[in-house]
């Protein structure tokens, strides 16, 4: 049984695995890097250690260093949560060799299917529909020009390791190609120390649907219905839900049981999801698994009601999964919203910097999995993002406007962010018609949709007054006879769930 | 008072009487009505509608921060003998200076000193959080200044690379 768990990872997502610990009488780890000494999982873990300068292969991608720290906080379980090290099946290995448990599928099919062309000719050999392309990865150029002539352009390049759209690459053209097959080797090594890189056909205007399943170590399986998450940029989803907008109940049960069958062949026996690309005939192909619990689980969570990183964590006791796949259902519609430090005016440049103010959004049906607090700091040297916000409706169109409220009544101030961006997209006429297709933010959102002069009037008269009001109170406190202000304008969010 | 917002010098004053707060703006004046309000939440309602907005104020040394329904505004406050600052002082049509997007490290430089580019080429690729971002040539000239090694690590103020216009 699980009693101690270390969490190898940072900000949300750490501190969701935390949250889940908690609940089941579970003491965590939290580890960090010297940047991080403050950060929110840090504070938020029953002990924490310090595994090393910023630069993630010095910290949290430093596998000697975190297995170490499991072993001296007498830690019986690592979970790797998603990113870092997550899918690194040597790291899988190692963790199972110092005889820690790994809160994660086996070493062998995450190796497997963490191998984008592998997965692919084992689909390939279970009768699993797959996009046409490169067999295997290459470092020859030439293979590249090759495959992409016979299939002709658009093609896509991707990393073998990859994920999160990085290593990436859609090429148009020839005469672009070689330059972006570099470029998208450069990026999968520094990002997954791998630069194994192979090309497939792109599809226009897909879906991004896919499904999350379950199986235990006693030959269970199940499926836990889908998540669309066309809305993306860079190839990074930022915008999540369930049900898929283009869902039909055979669909769902075709796909479904078709992720199950992924899930079979590769022996998986973890919380893993199947990537699918739907074409505009609702053709569906496999794309890849991810052997991880994702950053879009709760949508999957507020529309079937069961918690998934227990869920993950009862398995890797090895527990049987307590569902069978006929009393699961999906109820009401979910969207989450990543909101990262980025600039949306700026080809979502990641903006870094202080966090001075935060209100969290509350609400009938709101869910708010936060990484940062009110004087967090954003560095550069980490994937920016800063919170989850997830939204519950009984149908989609009431999650979406319960959505927008709850991302107008977010405020935070410090770090640019996706906000305003995001709020643009779920008000768009063709996100409410469910015309959601990959392409849909270069498609609907090139245009800057233009501020209404009061709101800049308006946010000029505030500056000035904030300003005004920060010197007079400035005066007082000199007196030495000022009012403090309220506790609760500067104290910022806090959770108390220490329970040293 | 000056705030620079999006390249743009506000010369604002505001006075306060009552309810009435009066925004001189760049000589106009405009007239708002302030609600209910917080040290750093301000309630203000334009006079044309009369309805009350939430606008959520913060600083630090340089900027201040003000957000209204998820659009966050981002004023830089323009100390007085700054009075001259052109922002466009370092992209004048003859010479192109270019800094990197934010803190990061260089990837790869395209370019070598003495070369001549045409506008669009691309001359240097960094990396931020993981991100590769290819910066490109803005107008048809002669790279004059290559200043940062490949995996350099730089600041957001480095002058990365200078392109200028042959005469």
């Amino acid at each position: 049984m699980i009693k101690k768990v270390l969490i190898a990872n940072r900000s949300e997502i750490a501190c969701r695995i935390i949250r889940a610990c908690k609940e089941v009488g579970i003491r965590t780890v939290a580890v960090y890097s010297e940047v991080d000494s403050e950060a929110l999982h840090v504070l938020s873990g029953d002990e924490s250690v310090c595994i090393g300068p910023a630069p993630a292969l010095q910290s949290y991608l430093n596998q000697e260093v975190i297995i170490k720290a499991a072993l001296d906080t007498n830690c019986d379980a690592i979970h790797p949560g998603y990113g870092f090290l997550a899918e690194n099946s040597d790291f899988n290995r190692k963790v199972r060799d110092a005889g820690l448990i790994f809160i994660g599928p086996d070493p062998k099919p995450m190796e497997l299917l963490g191998s984008k062309v592998a997965s692919r000719q084992l689909m390939l050999k279970s009768g699993v529909p797959v996009i046409p392309g490169m067999k295997t990865s290459s470092m020859d150029i030439s293979e590249f020009e090759k495959t992409a002539d016979e299939m002709g352009y658009p093609v896509l390049i991707k990393a073998s390791a990859g994920g999160g759209g990085k290593g990436m690459r859609v090429v148009l053209q020839k005469d672009k190609l070689k330059e972006a097959v570099e470029s998208a080797m450069r990026e999968s090594k520094s990002a997954f120390g791998s630069d194994e890189v192979y090309l497939e056909k792109y599809i226009e205007s897909p879906r991004h649907v896919e499904f999350q399943i379950a199986a235990d170590h006693h030959g269970n399986a199940i499926y836990l219905f889908e998540r669309e998450c066309s809305i993306q940029r860079r190839h990074q989803k930022i915008i999540e839900e369930a049900p898929s907008p283009v869902m039909d109940p055979e669909l769902q049960k075709s796909m479904g049981e078709t992720a199950v069958k992924v899930a079979k062949a590769a022996n998986y026996d973890s919380v893993g999801t199947v990537e699918f690309l739907v074409d505009k005939d609702k053709n569906f192909y496999f794309l890849e698994v991810n052997a991880r619990i994702q950053v879009e689980h709760p949508v999957t969570e507020m529309t079937t009601g069961i918690d998934l990183v227990k869920l993950q964590i009862a398995i890797a006791n090895g527990e049987k999964i307590p569902y069978k796949q006929e009393e699961l259902k999906q109820t009401g519609h979910a969207i989450e919203c990543r909101i990262y430090a980025e600039d949306a005016d700026n080809n979502f440049m990641p903006s870094s910097g202080t966090i001075l103010f935060l209100k969290e959004p509350a609400g009938p049906g709101v869910r708010y999995d936060c990484g940062i607090y009110q004087g967090s700091k954003i560095s550069v040297f980490y994937d920016p993002v800063l919170a989850k916000l997830i939204v519950w409706g009984k149908d989609r169109d009431e999650a979406r406007q319960r959505l927008i409220l709850a991302l107008k009544q977010n405020i935070i101030l410090g770090v640019k962010t996706s906000i305003k961006f995001m709020i643009n997209c779920l008000e768009h006429p063709e996100f409410i018609n469910g015309n959601t297709f990959t392409n849909f933010i270069e498609k609907n959102m090139n245009e800057k949709i233009p501020r209404p002069e009061f709101i800049l009037n308006s946010a000029l008269t505030a500056a000035v007054l904030f300003l005004q009001s920060q010197k007079k109170q400035l005066a007082v406190f000199s007196e030495g006879n000022g009012k403090m202000p309220s506790p609760w304008l500067s104290i910022g969010n806090w959770e108390i769930c220490s329970s040293k | 008072m000056k705030l620079k917002f999006e390249n743009n010098i506000y010369d604002v004053d505001v006075t306060i009487q009552d309810e009435q707060v009066s925004l001189k703006l760049n000589g106009k004046t405009l007239l708002f009505k302030k609600g209910n309000s917080l040290p750093n939440m301000f309630s203000l309602a334009s006079t044309d509608n009369g309805r009350f907005n939430q606008f959520f104020t913060s600083e630090d040394e340089s900027h201040i921060y003000v957000n209204y329904e998820g659009d966050c505004l981002v004023f830089d406050k323009v100390k007085e003998e700054e009075k001259s600052f052109d922002a466009n002082e370092t992209e004048s049509g003859n010479k192109q200076v270019v800094l990197p997007p934010m803190p990061g490290t260089i990837v790869k430089i395209l370019v070598e000193k003495g070369q001549n580019v045409n506008e669009g080429d691309a001359l240097i690729i960094v990396e931020a959080m993981k991100m590769e971002t290819t910066l490109y040539a803005s107008i048809d000239g002669n790279v004059s200044e290559v200043n940062v090694q490949a995996s350099e690590q730089v600041d957001a103020d480095k002058v990365l690379i200078v392109v200028e216009k042959e005469e």
